[in-house]
């Protein structure tokens, strides 16, 4: 008998240690759902302010050039694999070609924009698409038409220079950069909806990790599980539930203790903690 | 913002839940709490009556509204019952009871008194009170005293039911003191105030004492968790008017 008793506590010890209520967890955070609420909406509103403020959208400008090296087929009329490989390990090149100072430089002269080497060279980037002999220039500009300027100036200006450092080269336009419709950046709605998203997952954390950690006793469960002795009687908060009056002393004003009272009450609370 | 409870902690406003200002389900609250404890500590035919001791971990857990509430559920099932207020640091039973003076057991144990004892409190004429009295500078050692000793079993003749209202078990050592006297203790945990590990030390407390631990009563639950009262509440509703 004091054996199982024994066993029986052990067992509820090993049990406690291990279990976390998933539903009650659910039910703790959908209790509080509120504050999930307001996080939403707090995170929102922050989000869309603050990328309003400082998020400046970007436009992506593409300009596409194919770029041809004729002393590789020479006497041959049909474009052979290795010359389309050939062309494709060119492409890395031109885009060494296209970040030199000579070529950007070239391209700020002309279009007359007010960016240094850097800034343009950070704006600018290149491959080959897919894999092909056509190389393909992104310009990423705060401003669309500038944008445009600057791409087509490079296609002419890389067109040229390739031609004169590398013989036999030439470089066709394939596609020249039309005004982009919209940013490539995301917009204000996305970072308002981002930081919302992040407000309401932390908002969940938070609500999770103070529902774990609250050690206070919440539910009936919490006696049985912890102690043999019996929950004798389970008394509603009359506070909140009072309705039907039948006292004698329901008319009389309630009588307050004194502050003094109260004051002590408050200190041996805080003691005990 | 997960403490709601805290702002309540204070049992200032405990007339307005006592007796008969009880709704339905608090007074339905109170009789099983009565019937459980008949059932855990009967009444035998020794002629001297039992001593049920109450007490919590904190201060504020409706330990004194439990003790008072008990002692009139059981007063109005027709036995003889005395409440006595142990807790002479901290009472607030003669100003919820509007009583004038607060002359209770500790002017008696320092031979202050001798007529303590308030006789039909409540209107029930079965229900006797022993307020705590004026605050002395050592209760622990009036508590422990040969004269409260001989004094609560000169009582237990007297009456079925002698409840003792006992501080909190963890704030001082009064409670563990006074709780030898009982014939069980009832702790009183109040939701969301008490927290795990506090109950433990009180339990273990009470354990260490030798004290016969009848079980808890659990206080201050919200609408929301007590399902069964949510269901029994409203269904029997017009039991509620007739019961008075």
């Amino acid at each position: 008998m004091e054996d199982n008793k024994q066993k029986r506590s052990d067992a509820r010890a090993t049990q406690q240690a291990e279990e976390i209520d998933l539903l009650e967890l659910t039910r703790a955070v959908l209790h509080r759902w509120w504050i999930i609420m307001l996080a939403i909406i707090l995170g929102g509103a922050l989000g869309y302010g603050f990328s309003k403020k400082t998020v400046t959208p970007v436009y992506d400008t593409d300009v596409l050039l194919y770029v041809n090296n004729s002393s590789l087929s020479v006497g041959s009329t049909s474009i052979s694999l290795s010359d389309m490989t050939a062309s494709s390990n060119l492409v890395e090149t031109y885009i060494e070609i296209l970040n030199t100072r000579t070529v950007l430089n070239e391209v700020i002269a002309r279009t007359g924009v007010n960016y240094s080497y850097y800034q343009l060279k950070q704006m600018i980037s290149a491959s080959s698409k897919n894999k092909t002999a056509v190389l393909c220039i992104t310009v990423s500009d705060p401003n669309a038409e500038e944008g445009v300027l600057i791409a087509n100036t490079i296609a002419t200006v890389l067109a040229e220079q390739i031609m004169k450092i590398i013989e036999g080269t030439s470089v066709q336009l394939v596609d020249a950069a039309v005004l982009p419709e919209v940013a490539a950046t995301p917009g204000v709605r996305y970072y308002a909806i981002r930081a919302a998203l992040i407000a309401a997952v932390l908002a969940i954390a938070l609500i999770v990790v103070c529902d774990l950690l609250n050690d206070k006793i919440r539910k009936e469960d919490d006696f049985a599980k912890n102690y043999d002795y019996p929950l004798l009687a389970t008394i509603p908060d009359h506070a909140k539930s009072g309705g039907s009056h039948y006292g004698y002393y329901s008319s009389k004003p309630e009588q307050r203790p004194t502050n003094q009272s109260e004051a002590a009450n408050d200190t041996r609370t805080s003691k005990n903690r | 913002m997960f403490g709601k409870a805290k702002n309540r902690y204070s049992s200032s406003n405990l007339t307005s839940f006592v007796g008969d200002k009880l709704n339905f389900e608090g007074r339905e609250a109170y009789k099983l709490l009565r019937t459980n404890v008949f059932f855990s500590l009967p009444k035998d035919d020794s002629g001297m009556g039992k001593i049920i001791g109450i007490t919590s971990s904190f201060a504020g857990e409706y330990k004194s509204t439990t003790a008072l509430n008990l002692a009139i559920s059981i007063a109005d099932s027709g036995l003889k019952v005395l409440l006595v207020d142990c807790d002479m640091r901290l009472s607030h039973m003669a100003e919820t009871l509007k009583l004038g003076n607060k002359i209770g057991l500790s002017d008696y144990l320092a031979g202050q008194e001798t007529n303590i004892l308030r006789k039909g409190i409540l209107k029930r004429n079965n229900l006797d009170l022993i307020l705590a009295g004026y605050v002395p500078p050592n209760p622990a050692e009036l508590l422990g005293s040969e004269k409260m000793k001989k004094f609560i079993q000169t009582l237990a003749g007297h009456y079925d039911y002698i409840i003792l209202d006992l501080p909190p078990v963890n704030a001082v050592t009064d409670a563990s003191i006074a709780a030898q006297y009982a014939d069980g203790v009832l702790v009183v945990v109040r939701q969301n105030v008490a927290d795990k590990k506090t109950l433990k030390k009180s339990v273990r407390q009470l354990e260490y004492t030798k004290c016969r631990i009848l079980g808890f009563v659990y206080t201050g639950v919200q609408s929301g968790d007590g399902r069964y009262y949510k269901k029994y509440g409203k269904g029997y509703g017009y039991y509620a008017a007739s019961d008075k």
